[in-house]
Protein backbone atom coordinates (compact mmCIF):
# COMPACT_ATOMS: atom_id res chain seq x y z
CA UNK A 1 0.00 0.00 0.00
CA UNK A 2 1.49 3.16 -0.74
CA UNK A 3 1.62 6.40 1.65
CA UNK A 4 -0.93 8.20 0.25
CA UNK A 5 -3.41 5.09 0.29
CA UNK A 6 -2.75 4.76 4.19
CA UNK A 7 -2.94 8.79 4.77
CA UNK A 8 -6.29 9.10 2.62
CA UNK A 9 -7.92 6.14 4.66
CA UNK A 10 -6.52 7.67 8.15
CA UNK A 11 -8.57 11.15 7.09
CA UNK A 12 -11.40 9.28 5.70
CA UNK A 13 -11.75 6.95 9.12
CA UNK A 14 -10.53 9.94 11.28
CA UNK A 15 -13.13 12.66 10.32
CA UNK A 16 -15.91 9.14 10.18
CA UNK A 17 -14.90 9.13 13.75
CA UNK A 18 -14.64 12.95 14.38
CA UNK A 19 -18.45 13.47 13.03
CA UNK A 20 -19.79 10.53 15.34
CA UNK A 21 -18.36 11.68 18.33
CA UNK A 22 -18.27 15.61 18.74
CA UNK A 23 -21.10 16.53 16.93
CA UNK A 24 -22.47 19.83 17.50
CA UNK A 25 -20.12 20.67 20.09
CA UNK A 26 -18.16 23.69 20.08
CA UNK A 27 -14.94 21.57 18.49
CA UNK A 28 -16.89 20.21 16.11
CA UNK A 29 -18.37 23.59 14.49
CA UNK A 30 -14.82 24.99 14.76
CA UNK A 31 -13.55 22.07 13.03
CA UNK A 32 -16.35 22.59 10.22
CA UNK A 33 -15.05 26.30 9.70
CA UNK A 34 -11.74 25.50 9.49
CA UNK A 35 -11.94 22.91 7.30
CA UNK A 36 -14.09 24.94 4.75
CA UNK A 37 -11.69 27.72 4.86
CA UNK A 38 -8.67 25.19 4.70
CA UNK A 39 -10.79 24.25 1.45
CA UNK A 40 -11.11 27.00 -0.55
CA UNK A 41 -7.84 28.27 0.10
CA UNK A 42 -6.93 25.14 -1.12
CA UNK A 43 -8.78 25.44 -4.40
CA UNK A 44 -7.72 28.96 -5.19
CA UNK A 45 -4.04 27.84 -4.54
CA UNK A 46 -5.13 24.94 -7.13
CA UNK A 47 -6.18 27.13 -9.48
CA UNK A 48 -3.35 29.87 -9.41
CA UNK A 49 -0.96 27.25 -9.10
CA UNK A 50 -1.87 24.08 -10.87
CA UNK A 51 1.88 22.73 -11.20
CA UNK A 52 2.64 22.72 -7.18
CA UNK A 53 -0.78 20.85 -7.03
CA UNK A 54 0.99 18.02 -8.73
CA UNK A 55 4.13 18.37 -7.41
CA UNK A 56 2.35 18.10 -3.69
CA UNK A 57 0.62 14.55 -4.93
CA UNK A 58 3.71 13.46 -5.98
CA UNK A 59 4.98 13.90 -2.75
CA UNK A 60 2.00 11.55 -1.32
CA UNK A 61 2.59 9.09 -4.30
CA UNK A 62 -0.23 10.27 -6.35
CA UNK A 63 0.14 11.12 -9.97
CA UNK A 64 -1.69 13.88 -10.60
CA UNK A 65 -2.87 17.25 -9.00
CA UNK A 66 -6.36 16.77 -10.38
CA UNK A 67 -6.35 13.21 -8.88
CA UNK A 68 -5.75 14.70 -5.16
CA UNK A 69 -8.25 17.03 -5.78
CA UNK A 70 -10.86 14.16 -6.00
CA UNK A 71 -10.11 12.38 -3.66
CA UNK A 72 -9.92 15.41 -1.15
CA UNK A 73 -13.46 15.95 -2.52
CA UNK A 74 -14.42 12.90 -2.31
CA UNK A 75 -13.51 13.00 1.49
CA UNK A 76 -15.10 16.45 2.04
CA UNK A 77 -18.32 14.60 0.29
CA UNK A 78 -18.32 12.19 2.53
CA UNK A 79 -18.12 13.87 5.73
CA UNK A 80 -20.76 16.11 5.01
CA UNK A 81 -23.58 13.50 4.00
CA UNK A 82 -22.32 11.47 7.65
CA UNK A 83 -22.58 14.85 9.56
CA UNK A 84 -25.76 16.46 7.64
CA UNK A 85 -27.62 13.08 8.41
CA UNK A 86 -26.45 13.02 12.34
CA UNK A 87 -27.11 16.43 12.53
CA UNK A 88 -31.11 15.85 10.95
CA UNK A 89 -31.27 13.24 13.24
CA UNK A 90 -30.53 15.64 16.18
CA UNK A 91 -32.87 17.98 14.72
CA UNK A 92 -35.67 15.20 14.42
CA UNK A 93 -35.30 14.13 18.31
CA UNK A 94 -35.41 17.58 19.34
CA UNK A 95 -38.59 18.71 17.18
CA UNK A 96 -39.94 15.43 18.46
CA UNK A 97 -39.47 16.00 21.68
CA UNK A 98 -41.16 19.12 21.54
CA UNK A 99 -44.88 17.41 19.34
CA UNK A 100 -44.77 15.08 22.15
CA UNK A 101 -44.58 17.87 24.89
CA UNK A 102 -47.62 19.75 22.95
CA UNK A 103 -49.43 16.44 22.39
CA UNK A 104 -49.89 15.55 25.89
CA UNK A 105 -50.56 19.05 26.67
CA UNK A 106 -53.25 19.20 24.90
CA UNK A 107 -54.33 15.93 25.79
CA UNK A 108 -54.31 16.88 29.24
CA UNK A 109 -58.01 15.63 30.97
CA UNK A 110 -58.94 14.08 27.30
CA UNK A 111 -56.47 11.09 28.38
CA UNK A 112 -57.10 9.29 31.72
CA UNK A 113 -58.50 6.34 34.04
CA UNK A 114 -61.64 5.30 33.00
CA UNK A 115 -63.38 6.05 36.52
CA UNK A 116 -64.12 2.16 37.73
CA UNK A 117 -67.88 3.63 38.99
CA UNK A 118 -68.54 3.82 34.99
CA UNK A 119 -67.92 0.57 34.24
CA UNK A 120 -70.34 -1.59 34.02
CA UNK A 121 -70.98 -3.43 37.84
CA UNK A 122 -70.51 -7.35 37.89
CA UNK B 1 -68.10 -15.26 27.59
CA UNK B 2 -71.02 -13.70 29.89
CA UNK B 3 -71.76 -10.64 30.96
CA UNK B 4 -70.55 -10.36 34.30
CA UNK B 5 -67.46 -11.91 33.22
CA UNK B 6 -66.32 -9.11 30.93
CA UNK B 7 -66.97 -6.69 32.90
CA UNK B 8 -64.93 -8.34 35.64
CA UNK B 9 -62.24 -8.55 32.88
CA UNK B 10 -62.71 -5.08 32.36
CA UNK B 11 -62.75 -4.00 35.75
CA UNK B 12 -59.66 -6.06 36.59
CA UNK B 13 -57.47 -4.60 33.60
CA UNK B 14 -58.76 -0.58 34.54
CA UNK B 15 -54.72 -0.94 35.58
CA UNK B 16 -53.93 -1.26 32.49
CA UNK B 17 -52.80 1.12 29.43
CA UNK B 18 -52.85 -0.65 25.90
CA UNK B 19 -50.77 1.87 23.78
CA UNK B 20 -51.87 1.13 20.13
CA UNK B 21 -49.68 3.65 17.94
CA UNK B 22 -52.15 4.54 14.66
CA UNK B 23 -50.76 6.09 11.68
CA UNK B 24 -53.60 6.14 8.54
CA UNK B 25 -55.21 2.73 9.96
CA UNK B 26 -59.12 4.16 8.63
CA UNK B 27 -59.99 1.37 7.47
CA UNK B 28 -59.68 -1.07 10.60
CA UNK B 29 -58.90 0.83 13.70
CA UNK B 30 -62.39 0.99 14.18
CA UNK B 31 -62.64 -3.08 14.81
CA UNK B 32 -59.34 -2.98 16.46
CA UNK B 33 -60.29 -0.67 19.28
CA UNK B 34 -63.64 -2.38 19.44
CA UNK B 35 -62.09 -5.55 19.99
CA UNK B 36 -59.84 -4.67 22.54
CA UNK B 37 -62.57 -2.67 24.24
CA UNK B 38 -64.10 -5.97 25.33
CA UNK B 39 -60.90 -6.80 27.59
CA UNK B 40 -59.25 -2.98 28.40
CA UNK B 41 -61.22 0.17 29.42
CA UNK B 42 -58.15 2.07 28.64
CA UNK B 43 -56.70 2.58 25.31
CA UNK B 44 -54.62 5.17 24.62
CA UNK B 45 -54.37 5.86 20.97
CA UNK B 46 -51.72 8.08 19.38
CA UNK B 47 -52.34 9.55 16.12
CA UNK B 48 -49.35 10.16 14.33
CA UNK B 49 -50.26 12.68 12.00
CA UNK B 50 -52.78 10.67 10.25
CA UNK B 51 -53.98 12.22 6.82
CA UNK B 52 -56.98 10.03 7.01
CA UNK B 53 -59.06 10.60 9.99
CA UNK B 54 -57.73 7.91 11.96
CA UNK B 55 -57.82 9.25 15.12
CA UNK B 56 -61.31 10.80 15.38
CA UNK B 57 -62.70 7.28 13.92
CA UNK B 58 -60.51 5.76 17.16
CA UNK B 59 -62.14 8.31 19.01
CA UNK B 60 -65.74 7.48 18.32
CA UNK B 61 -64.75 3.86 19.08
CA UNK B 62 -64.09 4.69 22.31
CA UNK B 63 -60.06 5.18 22.60
CA UNK B 64 -58.35 7.82 24.26
CA UNK B 65 -56.42 9.79 21.50
CA UNK B 66 -53.61 11.56 21.51
CA UNK B 67 -52.12 13.30 18.60
CA UNK B 68 -48.84 14.36 17.23
CA UNK B 69 -49.28 17.19 15.14
CA UNK B 70 -47.23 15.49 12.43
CA UNK B 71 -45.64 12.11 11.52
CA UNK B 72 -43.04 11.08 13.30
CA UNK B 73 -43.01 7.37 12.89
CA UNK B 74 -43.98 4.43 15.30
CA UNK B 75 -40.96 4.58 18.15
CA UNK B 76 -42.10 8.24 18.67
CA UNK B 77 -45.63 7.25 18.69
CA UNK B 78 -45.61 4.14 21.00
CA UNK B 79 -43.29 6.45 23.55
CA UNK B 80 -45.62 8.92 23.82
CA UNK B 81 -48.47 6.89 24.46
CA UNK B 82 -46.04 5.68 27.29
CA UNK B 83 -45.72 8.88 28.61
CA UNK B 84 -49.72 9.29 28.51
CA UNK B 85 -50.23 6.51 30.76
CA UNK B 86 -47.40 6.67 32.99
CA UNK B 87 -49.42 10.65 33.65
CA UNK B 88 -52.17 8.46 35.47
CA UNK B 89 -50.20 6.50 39.08
CA UNK B 90 -53.11 4.14 38.81
CA UNK B 91 -51.65 2.88 35.79
CA UNK B 92 -49.38 -0.44 36.37
CA UNK B 93 -49.21 -2.14 33.30
CA UNK B 94 -48.70 -1.05 29.68
CA UNK B 95 -49.29 -2.77 25.97
CA UNK B 96 -48.11 -2.13 23.10
CA UNK B 97 -50.33 -3.41 20.08
CA UNK B 98 -50.22 -2.40 16.49
CA UNK B 99 -53.17 -0.87 15.18
CA UNK B 100 -53.42 -2.76 12.06
CA UNK B 101 -55.44 -5.49 13.31
CA UNK B 102 -52.49 -8.23 13.02
CA UNK B 103 -52.15 -8.81 16.70
CA UNK B 104 -54.97 -10.19 18.90
CA UNK B 105 -56.29 -8.72 22.19
CA UNK B 106 -56.69 -12.34 23.70
CA UNK B 107 -52.50 -12.34 23.95
CA UNK B 108 -52.63 -9.19 25.32
CA UNK B 109 -54.74 -10.15 27.90
CA UNK B 110 -52.63 -13.35 28.45
CA UNK B 111 -49.54 -11.24 28.63
CA UNK B 112 -51.16 -8.91 31.53
CA UNK B 113 -51.91 -12.33 33.25
CA UNK B 114 -48.31 -13.08 32.99
CA UNK B 115 -46.77 -9.77 34.61
CA UNK B 116 -49.46 -10.12 37.36
CA UNK B 117 -48.06 -13.20 38.77
CA UNK B 118 -45.07 -10.39 39.42
CA UNK B 119 -42.56 -12.82 38.38
CA UNK B 120 -41.66 -10.96 35.23
CA UNK B 121 -41.53 -6.99 34.43
CA UNK B 122 -41.61 -7.64 30.78
CA UNK B 123 -43.79 -10.07 28.15
CA UNK B 124 -42.56 -10.03 24.64
CA UNK B 125 -44.72 -11.50 22.22
CA UNK B 126 -42.99 -13.97 19.76
CA UNK B 127 -44.79 -15.20 16.64
CA UNK B 128 -41.88 -17.78 16.57
CA UNK B 129 -42.72 -20.22 19.41
CA UNK B 130 -46.04 -22.04 17.85
CA UNK B 131 -47.10 -22.85 14.31
CA UNK B 132 -49.87 -20.17 14.14
CA UNK B 133 -48.40 -17.88 12.08
CA UNK B 134 -47.67 -18.07 9.09
CA UNK B 135 -44.81 -16.13 7.34
CA UNK B 136 -42.80 -16.04 4.11
CA UNK B 137 -39.82 -17.35 3.69
CA UNK B 138 -37.99 -14.07 2.90
CA UNK B 139 -39.76 -12.85 5.78
CA UNK B 140 -38.82 -15.33 8.11
CA UNK B 141 -34.67 -14.78 7.23
CA UNK B 142 -34.87 -11.43 7.19
CA UNK B 143 -36.87 -11.80 10.68
CA UNK B 144 -34.29 -14.07 11.96
CA UNK B 145 -31.21 -12.17 10.83
CA UNK B 146 -32.58 -8.93 12.90
CA UNK B 147 -33.43 -11.24 15.81
CA UNK B 148 -29.80 -13.02 15.54
CA UNK B 149 -27.91 -9.31 15.78
CA UNK B 150 -30.30 -7.98 18.38
CA UNK B 151 -29.44 -10.68 20.52
CA UNK B 152 -25.75 -9.94 20.03
CA UNK B 153 -26.29 -6.70 20.46
CA UNK B 154 -28.85 -7.04 24.04
CA UNK B 155 -27.16 -10.19 25.18
CA UNK B 156 -31.27 -11.13 25.80
CA UNK B 157 -32.39 -14.40 24.14
CA UNK B 158 -35.35 -13.47 22.21
CA UNK B 159 -37.17 -15.78 19.41
CA UNK B 160 -38.59 -12.74 17.66
CA UNK B 161 -37.83 -9.26 17.01
CA UNK B 162 -40.05 -6.55 15.77
CA UNK B 163 -42.72 -8.00 17.19
CA UNK B 164 -45.03 -4.98 18.17
CA UNK B 165 -47.16 -7.06 21.00
CA UNK B 166 -45.29 -6.57 24.60
CA UNK B 167 -46.38 -6.01 28.08
CA UNK B 168 -44.43 -4.25 30.73
CA UNK B 169 -45.12 -2.66 34.03
CA UNK B 170 -44.70 0.71 35.41
CA UNK B 171 -41.00 0.17 36.69
CA UNK B 172 -40.31 -0.66 32.82
CA UNK B 173 -42.36 1.94 31.70
CA UNK B 174 -40.41 4.62 33.27
CA UNK B 175 -37.15 3.50 32.45
CA UNK B 176 -37.55 2.98 28.84
CA UNK B 177 -37.09 6.42 26.74
CA UNK B 178 -36.97 5.24 22.80
CA UNK B 179 -35.23 7.71 20.33
CA UNK B 180 -35.56 5.68 17.87
CA UNK B 181 -38.47 7.55 16.38
CA UNK B 182 -38.74 5.17 13.03
CA UNK B 183 -38.85 1.13 13.07
CA UNK B 184 -35.62 0.85 14.91
CA UNK B 185 -37.21 1.29 18.12
CA UNK B 186 -37.98 -2.63 18.45
CA UNK B 187 -34.45 -3.60 18.72
CA UNK B 188 -33.85 0.28 21.09
CA UNK B 189 -36.76 -0.96 23.64
CA UNK B 190 -35.11 -4.75 23.94
CA UNK B 191 -31.44 -2.91 24.63
CA UNK B 192 -33.16 -0.78 27.12
CA UNK B 193 -34.62 -3.36 28.74
CA UNK B 194 -31.67 -5.24 28.80
CA UNK B 195 -29.47 -2.24 30.28
CA UNK B 196 -32.19 -1.92 32.74
CA UNK B 197 -31.75 -5.35 34.23
CA UNK B 198 -35.30 -6.29 34.32
CA UNK B 199 -36.58 -10.03 33.98
CA UNK B 200 -38.22 -10.68 30.84
CA UNK B 201 -40.38 -14.17 29.34
CA UNK B 202 -41.78 -14.23 25.95
CA UNK B 203 -45.24 -15.45 25.55
CA UNK B 204 -46.39 -17.12 21.41
CA UNK B 205 -48.63 -14.94 19.45
CA UNK B 206 -50.96 -14.79 16.69
CA UNK B 207 -50.01 -12.55 13.89
CA UNK B 208 -52.53 -12.18 11.60
CA UNK B 209 -51.35 -10.99 8.19
CA UNK B 210 -54.09 -9.89 6.46
CA UNK B 211 -54.20 -8.62 2.94
CA UNK B 212 -54.58 -5.06 4.30
CA UNK B 213 -51.59 -5.25 7.14
CA UNK B 214 -49.41 -7.22 4.31
CA UNK B 215 -50.16 -4.21 2.20
CA UNK B 216 -49.44 -1.37 5.62
CA UNK B 217 -46.25 -3.62 7.07
CA UNK B 218 -43.11 -3.23 6.48
CA UNK B 219 -41.64 -3.67 3.11
CA UNK B 220 -38.51 -5.71 3.99
CA UNK B 221 -36.10 -2.93 2.63
CA UNK B 222 -36.91 -0.97 5.93
CA UNK B 223 -34.69 -3.80 6.98
CA UNK B 224 -31.53 -1.86 5.90
CA UNK B 225 -33.09 1.42 7.06
CA UNK B 226 -33.50 0.20 10.48
CA UNK B 227 -29.76 -1.18 10.34
CA UNK B 228 -28.24 2.00 9.21
CA UNK B 229 -30.73 3.87 12.13
CA UNK B 230 -29.06 2.00 14.47
CA UNK B 231 -25.73 1.75 13.72
CA UNK B 232 -25.52 5.58 12.80
CA UNK B 233 -27.18 8.03 14.75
Amino acid sequence: MRIAQLFLMAIIFGLLWFALHHRSSTEARAFRRIAFLGLTVLIILAVLFPGALTDIANTFGIGRGADLVIYLVAIGLLFFSVSTYLKFGDMDRRMTLLARHIALLESKGDIGRIDPDELPKV
Amino acid sequence: MTNTEDSSILRENNDTVIVVPVFSESQVIASVISDLSQYFPNIYCVDDGSPDGSGEIAKKAGAHVVWHPMNFGQGAAIQTGIEAGLENPEIKYFVTFDGDGQHSPIDALEMIRTLRTGEVDVVFGSRFLDERTELTAAKRIVLKTAISYTNALTGLKLTDAHNGLRAFNRKVAEYVNLQQNGMAHATEIVNQISKGGFQYCERPVHIVYTDYSKAKGQSLWNSVNILFDLILR
